[in-house]
């Protein structure tokens, strides 16, 4: 059994020992109307995100790996939508596996003031990359278990708030008179529903997505909520001459896991290129030619993403490592070796990287393309006039105050730690001495006695000791829920992976409540991932099947029924009511952390710039990718970057034009070694997918301290 | 019929492993690995034979490096008997006690696909009472190789030893072991061995001479169960109880008065290393 087995053993003995936090809750001001401008106003912000190397990934738990670098930069894009009443509601989508309630609650505490935006006006959701950041989540069970490196760093919260709220910042600062279109469009054939017989238990009332007839697509492919929703944004141009498009907000169900948990770098999957590829094209309408970023911001949130994953093929998944005796230096009297967990050999990790590369590059540019065509397509749609207005709750889910239906204690299943369809755990399939099931699987024996728990038919993990072990605060014990209504469409952010079908109830529930309250919605949407992470909701139904999003539904088999009952509520109170006195509730909350510790490298790691001589140390094709290595900053002081710090030039010594820069999926920087007093040994891989004629050379851009630092001519590795 | 011949100077063997160690081509993560052993055993039994009824202390150290998948080790290994009474078994001598015999070898073994395999060179040197124990002219050296099989829960192996010293002939084991997983995270073992003697049986020419075993061919047959348990960083738990079904008479043999078909025993070792480092 090795250290990083450990996600039992660590559970066993996890037990108590909180760090307590009390998260304010900072409300935003009463709105300003606009008196000069009444109509629609629209800002667009984005920040860069990425950590430096050192942090673990997160989303994949124990099975991720700690980040050595990045493949394309994880931002935060920030869309802030006011109201000709002055109704502002801002909407961020960061390149991050989950929304933790303690950085939502710490983007707030920092926004308010200069923004006016509190917790209450914040839409803040996650891509559910699985190769972003974890240290963050301020949930015991989650920081301790949820990352090969256990603990919560409060810097890397601070980071990533910081960085969020100048997002935001940013779109609040420019905001300009705006137009916004909606549109809702079915995107079939690039997902699939990973718990088929799950979805199946359903009753048809919640099976409302059907493909055309004469659409071809496996059952899986079928069983999933198919819509791209997309705010199309043209903000005035600065002269005043017109509407220019600017950016867009989407929202799409697709698991982040395309990339396998073999991956050693942050990436934000195959919602980094559709961001990028949309936000490339947007540029392009006007005439913007971006020499590093894109000028236009476009926001991919999550949707019904519980059991929703992409079609990654078979070479991209690799298995999670096996049990193995291990090795060890011998002789005639040596003990026997100890067992290990093996990891997937380099070669075979390679290939599955490989695999996944060519999938996320041809299925994210496909992607990119349907949204590029539905923005196009709403140009003509386009208004100012746009009513906004937002409810808001603080849901306890335990406690005197937390709705009856839900289970008292929140409880995972045996399913749970085997993993999901997609990503299993390297427990998964694992049967006593080979022969008895334990619960280790999807169904089947996860499934324990159909009465006699609130959690029934849920086998839990680790049996009766769970709670004892987990602790009284383990889990999360809370729901920050939120309805935001745009004219005629109504967006429902829920802080979990719902189900397509625990989806359509909530929506449902939604619809019927607007409706009883009067107001006959366009449109319904839900982000996912939102203001929280709860982990899963199923449907009652979807429950009973205990797979992995049942077993990991921790409030029990009612939690959709319930937050659909509150989703209602809060959207009666946006119907109904004015939209400047929409019901807010919006308590301080307490956040019952687990270890914390220091991980992310600090910026005044290593020696001083002015102390580091710069220099390539290598250069050159390895038969795989073209390689520079080079001595830099340390990592704290390198990363995090606002803005590139190395670019690739084509051409020739007499004339060289940039091609690319350190935000490119086909470019892997990663941090090497340490070098002492020398600096730090980094390493870019360039490996694109054409063919590039001619010499190409590296550059190191200036920094403060350093100047800029171009490498000799290298011919590119050929396909 | 044998003839008495002349022990092989290990020294040239010693050299040869060394170099091949370090002509091995390998281009990968190179480590050096230091551990240490700590074994206890409440009798000792080597290859079938009750060389101690008393508990024993068994010690090791080595330092190995490792390129790859591939170890070159070196290291060394003490017995040391807890003092008995006239009527047991022992290296030390009758009643005596401490260090019984000590060992030094060089191995060199790599991983090839599913397939473990192995050569090395072992010295023993023994510290008994002339009068009755094991004493240095029972020192000894032999080459030895082992390969072992991979399966997904069996672990069929087969070993060879050869005695380089007074001795002529080869010691061979055949075992397989099959792993129960009982937790998800830890197995338990089952092993089965066979041991064989290919001429290290008594000369019977020259009964004089030293052997290790009455008879050659099959020996003895050991059941056991083990496991090997990570207790802490860098620690490790083995414990193992054998129950041997005894074929040679010298196998047999458990006390100076005494010989029996079965015998049981078990042994826990505590086992620590530590990577002295990484380089590129």
């Amino acid at each position: 059994m090795s250290a990083r087995s450990a996600v039992l053993v660590a559970a066993l003995v996890g037990g108590c020992g909180y760090n307590v936090q009390t998260l304010p809750a900072p409300v935003s001001r009463p709105p300003v109307p606009h008196l000069g401008e009444p109509t629609l106003h629209a800002g667009l912000g984005r920040a860069d995100i990425t950590p430096p190397p050192g942090l673990g990934t997160y989303a994949y738990g124990p099975e991720g790996l700690e980040a050595r670098g990045f493949r394309n930069r994880l931002y935060a894009r920030a869309l802030v939508l006011e109201d000709a009443d002055g109704e502002r509601v801002a909407f961020v989508v960061a390149d991050l596996g989950v929304i933790s309630a303690m950085l939502h609650r710490s983007v707030a505490s920092r926004i308010v003031e200069p923004t006016g935006i509190g917790a209450d006006r914040l839409v803040l959701a996650a891509t559910h990359t699985h190769a972003g950041p974890a240290h963050f989540i301020g949930v015991k069970q989650f920081d301790d278990h949820g990352s090969a490196i256990a603990g919560l760093d409060t810097a890397v919260v601070r980071f990533l708030a910081e960085r969020i709220a100048g997002a935001v910042a940013e779109a609040v600062d420019s905001s300009r008179p705006a137009r916004l279109a909606v549109a809702r469009v079915p995107v079939w054939g690039f997902t699939r529903n990973r718990s088929l017989s799950a979805y199946r238990r359903n009753p048809d009332s919640l099976k409302v997505y059907l493909p055309p007839p004469d659409l071809e697509l496996e059952a899986d492919q079928r069983a999933v909520d198919p819509t791209w929703t997309m705010l199309r944004v043209d903000q005035l141009a600065p002269d005043g001459s017109g509407y220019l498009p600017a950016g867009a907000l989407s929202i799409f169900a697709i698991h982040g896991n395309a990339i396998p948990s073999v991956n050693d770098l942050f990436d934000g999957d195959i919602h980094a290129l559709v961001e990028r590829q949309l936000e490339m094209h947007i540029d392009s309408l006007t005439g913007w030619i971006p020499t590093y970023e894109p000028r236009a911001v476009h926001l991919l949130a999550n949707g019904t993403v519980g059991d929703v994953a992409p079609i990654h093929p078979e070479s991209a998944r690799c298995p999670p490592p096996q049990l193995r005796l291990g090795r060890r230096p011998g002789g005639p009297h040596a003990p026997p070796p100890a067992e290990e967990w093996r990891p997937v050999s380099p070669e075979r990790a390679a290939s599955c990287m490989a695999s996944a590369a060519a999938y996320v590059d041809s299925a994210g540019r496909a992607l990119a393309q349907r949204a590029a065509e539905i923005f196009d397509g709403l140009a003509s749609r386009l208004s100012g006039e746009i009513v906004i207005a937002r409810s808001f709750l603080t849901l306890p889910l335990k406690g005197e105050l937390a709705p009856q239906a839900l289970c008292e204690q929140p409880r995972v299943g045996t399913a749970t730690l085997a993993g999901s369809e997609s990503s299993p755990t390297r427990y998964y399939g694992w049967r006593f001495i080979g022969l008895f099931p334990t619960g280790f699987e999807h169904g089947g024996s996860a499934i324990g006695s159909p009465t006699g728990s609130c959690h029934a038919p849920k086998r839990l993990a680790l049996g009766a000791l769970q709670g004892m072990l987990v602790g009284e605060h383990g889990f999360p014990e809370l729901a920050q829920l939120m309805v935001v209504r745009l004219g005629g469409l109504l967006l429902v952010a829920v802080p979990a992976e719902v189900t397509v079908g625990a989806g359509v109830m909530m929506q449902n529930s939604v619809r019927r409540a607007a409706e009883a309250a009067g107001l006959f919605p366009e449109s319904t949407a839900l982000i996912g991932l939102a203001n929280g992470d709860l982990r899963y909701v199923t449907t009652p139904w979807e429950y009973t099947a205990q797979d992995y999003e049942g077993a990991s539904t921790l409030y029990g088999p009612a939690t959709a029924e319930v937050l659909s009952e509150k989703l209602g509520e809060l959207t009666a109170a946006v119907a109904a009511g004015s939209p400047t006195v929409s019901p807010v509730q919006l308590e301080p909350i307490t956040a019952y952390a687990g270890r914390v510790r220091e991980i992310l490298p600090p910026s005044d790691a290593g020696p001083e710039p002015e102390r580091i001589q710069r220099v390539f140390v290598d250069l050159a094709c390895d038969g795989k990718a073209t390689v520079a290595r080079w001595v830099d900053t340390y990592p704290g002081r390198l990363i995090p970057a606002d803005g590139p710090i190395r670019r690739i030039d084509r051409g020739s010594p007499a004339a060289w034009s940039p091609l690319t820069w350190d935000d490119d999926s086909h470019l892997e920087i990663r941090a090497i070694k340490a070098m002492g007093k020398r600096g730090y040994l980094w390493e870019a891989r360039w490996n694109p997918p054409v063919r590039f004629e001619g010499s190409v050379r590296f550059v190191l851009l200036a920094r403060s301290g350093l100047a800029e630092l171009p490498s000799g001519p290298v011919l590119p590795c050929s396909r | 019929m044998k003839e008495e011949r002349s022990p092989r100077s290990p020294r040239l063997v010693v050299v040869g492993l060394l170099l091949s160690v370090a002509l091995s081509p390998v281009e990968a993560i190179a480590q050096l690995r230091a551990g240490a052993d700590l074994a206890y055993a409440n009798r000792y039994v080597w290859r079938g034979v009750t060389r101690a009824s008393v508990p024993a202390f068994q010690p090791d150290l080595y330092i190995a490096y490792r390129r790859d998948r591939s170890f070159a080790s070196l290291g060394g290994w003490w017995s040391f008997e807890v003092a008995g009474d006239e009527d047991d078994l022992g290296d030390t001598g009758p009643g005596e006690g401490g260090l019984g015999e000590s060992n030094y070898w060089i191995e060199l073994s790599t991983a090839a696909g599913p397939l473990d395999l192995g050569i090395g060179f072992a010295g023993y040197s023994f510290h008994g009472d002339e009068s009755g124990g094991r004493s240095s002219e029972y020192d000894t050296s032999e080459l030895y190789a082992f390969v072992w099989w991979e399966m997904a829960v069996w672990f069929p192996k087969l070993a060879v030893w050869y005695d380089l010293g007074a001795l002529e002939g080869a010691y061979v084991e055949t075992s397989a072991s099959l792993r129960l997983s009982i937790l998800p995270m830890a197995s338990l073992y089952l092993g089965a061995l066979a041991g064989w003697s290919a001429g290290q049986a008594t000369n019977d020419s020259d009964p004089s001479q030293p052997s290790y075993f009455e008879s050659d061919g099959l020996t003895h047959v050991d059941l056991s169960t083990w496991g090997s348990y990570r207790i802490g960083k860098g620690f490790t738990l083995a414990p193992a109880l054998h129950v041997q079904l005894n074929i040679d008479e010298a196998t047999k043999r458990t006390r100076p008065s005494e010989s029996q078909d079965v015998k049981v025993w078990f042994t826990i070792a505590l086992s620590w290393s530590h990577e002295l480092g990484a380089q590129m």
